[in-house]
């Protein structure tokens, strides 16, 4: 039992610097997930999630449909996580790829540079993970 | 019942991202089961397989191969909709999308992101709200199929009771039983009281029933006399009400029963009085339980107006008089004043009442209630039913190297049971059968086509099918017995096809052993050639199917083969027999008949439509010769004929007969018969030898 007491804490300590690495709102975070234990349980599992590569084949590929699908994706975990400055252009991707009536996306011309914007986020978050 | 349901709720957590079902599964914590499928395909795979134990469906959206809506829609198209509540979980938030998964029945939403708080709030509200209505279903359904039971029981049997034994009517029953109903149903409406409730109402009327199966043990003399009883007869009549409370006290669910317990107060206190002066027991005013009471007033008034063997009918208006005016024992005030206001009703109703009609109306009022319970969806009683089936099924089908198949038409899905998925390495679930490569390749087109075919064909009188076929599992070709039944149901237009169920069984090995064991019956051991027998059959089949073919068959046997085996031993023997099978084989076409007619005896049977010498030249000299320093001398009688002139049987008798002379004539060479068609095309003793040739 001490052992986990003692590790809770460093955890705290080591899921608030990944945050304010990453520029993320670990209080709305905290207030949803309630544990830290779990936070950091779902940062690791996101660290290894496929969607980001899925995402990146997709647009390699121009397969417009499996994009949105991963950009929707990425969107979902990147706010349930709070990582907002991951959140905030994989919500306008998903929104520019988006399928319409007629399966076109919305606005295919936004896509690239949505997509470098994603990166970058998703770059600063990996880079953040040695903090945990 | 064996199958207990599950203690925990189960709830299906549909999203493509692993990551999502994980902190959902996370969140809701281990209070529940959770069964997890990562696309649409996948949860209509798992509804279709855990149908009743699924509480709850938290259903992402944005899905690859079948989406949230398309999955909706498919819940609605089995109604699975009404029995499974759906909780839509998606950063979705178009508002087209959002009406829509409303519309196709969605009861909530979870919005991203995901508050722990708020998921398992609205997980809780949801299965309370479906539970409740689960239950009341269950309690509707509950309360019918008791009622239907302990109804149609008891009537029946008190009605014959009443009837054989008692010497009245058996209409009395039913007449005890309709007025108990109208009186009490007054008695409430005018009191106003409401400790008394309709199902409460129909519990009395129905315990009615019993209230004089105590005079079971009133003896048969005094049950049906004539007249006036003695005192003493009177004394011993009395008896029956404490008798027929007895015998229902010592029924084994007397207390927990309540129909039981009311009908145990009817039978002891129906001859009770207001002013106390009754019996058994001398109760007076609201110690008389009402049940009592109002019985006791009901058959009075059945008596009065009911011809007996001691009296004649009394009519109606005379008998609410004569009770009115307290001529027939004590009653409550109050509870006179509803006779009186009923009197109209309760005439109508006995005069129509007559077991046929009692029974039509209380089927009715069944069927009524089962309609509206039909509306509300299947009961989780019937759920469980189906659940403990489908079990039982999935566990004879894992036994029995069963693959089982349902396939739907509306939503060309085909599910296949667990042991194809694993044994066959197939998917479970399968949209557009004939469109999937797994399939087509394992059971090629060809097939999936003419099962199709014949499922069409079926008719709702003669709806299955049944087929072998081979499909390659694991590279290697493997046989399949198919039993399929095509379902057929009321649709929009009429009776249609709707799908089909079956199952496929590996018949592989026992279809290989059945050949072994063919080959074994007709065939030789030790040379592998066919045996007289079934080269007779074969060549029989093919004389008749070709009448106008010639057919050409050479008898041979060995000139020295006793010599081998006494030389060089019996081993030895052997294998000369099995080099002058293989010499044979190799000297004819494969479909040639070759076979070892017994000892060193062999035939060859062909159909030839050129001269058949040369032929039969080199099957001769290809056994002549010598093996392994041993010289093989071989004689060999030969008759052609065309298929549909002879026998096998004539076509054998000459050649061998041919084959004897050759014998005698000096061995070592081969010698052309005959067979002689008699006029009436059957064969004759064959001819002399035509030609002899000296090897």
């Amino acid at each position: 039992m001490k052992r986990a007491v003692r590790s809770e804490g460093e955890d705290g300590m080591s899921i608030e610097a990944f945050y304010e690495s990453v520029g993320g709102d670990l209080q709305g975070v905290r207030g949803r997930l309630l544990t830290d234990e779990r936070i950091e349980k779902f940062v690791r599992m996101f660290l290894a999630d496929p969607t980001f590569g899925n995402l990146e084949a997709a647009m390699a590929a121009q397969d417009m449909e499996a994009a949105f699908r991963a950009a929707h994706t990425m969107k979902g975990l990147s706010r349930d996580m709070g990582l907002t400055r991951l959140f905030e252009p994989a919500d306008e991707l998903a929104d520019a790829l988006r399928p319409g009536e007629d399966g076109a996306p919305a606005a295919p011309e936004l896509a690239d540079a949505l997509m470098l914007r994603v990166t970058t986020g998703y770059a600063e978050v990996t880079a953040a993970a040695q903090l945990l | 019942m064996v199958y207990a349901p599950q203690m925990k709720q189960t709830i299906l957590i549909v999203d493509d991202a692993a990551m999502n079902r994980a902190l959902l599964a996370d969140i809701l914590g281990d209070e529940y089961e959770i069964i997890e499928a990562g696309n649409g395909l996948e949860a209509v795979a798992a509804m279709q397989a855990h149908a009743a134990e699924i509480s709850l469906v938290l259903l992402d959206i944005v899905m690859p191969e079948m989406d949230g809506l398309e999955v909706l829609a498919i819940m609605n198209k089995r109604g699975w909709i009404k029995d499974i509540p759906v909780v839509m979980v998606s950063s979705e938030s178009a508002s087209s999308v959002v009406e829509r998964a409303y519309s196709l029945g969605v009861t909530d939403f979870i919005n991203r992101p995901f508050d722990t708080a708020i998921v398992r709030r609205r997980v809780v509200n949801t299965l309370m709200l479906y539970a409740k209505q689960k239950a009341l279903v269950g309690m509707v359904e509950e309360q019918i199929s008791q009622r239907e039971k302990s109804v149609g029981l008891m009537v029946s049997i008190l009605s014959q009771i009443v009837e054989f034994r008692n010497g009245e009517s058996g209409l009395h029953v039913l007449h005890v039983n309709t007025m108990t109903e109208i009186l009490l149903r007054q008695v409430v409406e005018k009191s106003g009281r409401r400790d008394l409730t309709g199902e409460d109402i129909g519990m009395i009327a129905m315990a009615s029933s019993l209230h004089d199966i105590g005079k079971i043990s009133i003896p048969e003399e005094i049950l049906n006399k004539p007249g006036r009883l003695t005192d003493e007869e009177f004394e011993l009549m009395k008896q029956h009400a404490a008798v027929g409370a007895e015998m229902l006290r010592n029924l084994p669910h007397f207390e927990d029963e309540p129909l039981i317990r009311t009908a145990y107060e009817i039978c002891r206190w129906h001859h009770e009085r207001f002013d106390g002066r009754g019996y058994p027991d001398g109760l007076a005013g609201d110690d008389i339980p009402l049940s009592a009471q109002v019985v006791a007033l009901a058959d009075v008034y059945d008596a009065l107006t009911s011809e007996r063997v001691y009296k004649a009918a009394i009519p109606h208006e005379r008998a609410i008089e004569m009770i009115m005016n307290g001529e027939c024992g004590a009653f409550d005030p109050f509870l006179l004043e509803c006779l009186n206001e009923v009197a109209d009703e309760v005439r109508q109703q006995l005069s129509v009442d007559s077991l046929s009609a009692y029974s039509k109306r209380e089927v009715a009022g069944i069927a009524a209630a089962a309609a509206r319970t039909e509306a509300l969806g299947p009961s989780q009683r019937t759920l469980d039913l189906l659940d403990y089936e489908r079990m039982k099924f999935d566990f004879y089908a894992m036994m029995s190297n069963e693959v089982l198949f349902e396939y739907t038409t509306d939503t060309d899905l085909l599910v296949i049971s667990d042991w194809g998925e694993s044994k066959l390495g197939l998917p479970e679930l399968v949209r557009d059968p004939l469109g999937s490569d797994a399939l087509v390749g394992m059971f090629g087109r060809e097939n999936l086509e003419t099962l199709r075919g014949a499922l069409r064909a079926t008719t709702p009188e003669a709806p299955i099918v049944q087929m072998d076929l081979k499909a390659t599992v694991g590279g290697d070709a493997r046989w399949f017995h198919l039993a399929a039944r095509g379902m057929w149901g009321e649709g929009g237009s009429g009776l249609e096809l709707q799908g089909a169920i079956g199952k496929m069984v590996d018949v592989h090995e026992s279809r290989q052993r059945l050949s072994e064991l063919e080959l074994k019956a007709t065939h030789d051991s030790l040379t592998g050639l066919a045996n007289h027998d079934f080269a007779r059959k074969v060549i029989a089949e093919r004389m008749r199917d070709n009448p106008d073919d010639t057919f050409v068959l050479m008898v041979m046997d060995m000139d020295n083969f006793k010599d081998a085996n006494d030389t060089y031993g019996h081993l030895f023997g052997d294998e000369v027999l099995c080099h002058l099978a293989r010499r044979l084989r190799a000297s004819v076409r494969d479909d040639d008949v070759v076979a070892r007619v017994g000892g060193d005896e062999f035939l060859i049977c062909m159909e030839c439509d050129v001269e058949p010498q040369p032929l039969v030249e080199r099957v001769f000299s290809s056994i002549t010769g010598g093996f392994r320093g041993f010289p093989l001398s071989v004689s060999m009688g030969v008759v052609s004929v065309p298929g549909g002139q002879a026998t096998y049987d004539a076509l054998f008798r000459s050649a061998d007969a041919s084959l004897y002379r050759m014998k005698r004539a000096g061995r070592g060479g081969y010698e052309f018969g005959t067979v002689e068609l008699g006029a009436d095309g059957q064969e004759a003793e064959p001819s002399a030898l035509s030609e002899i040739e000296q090897a």
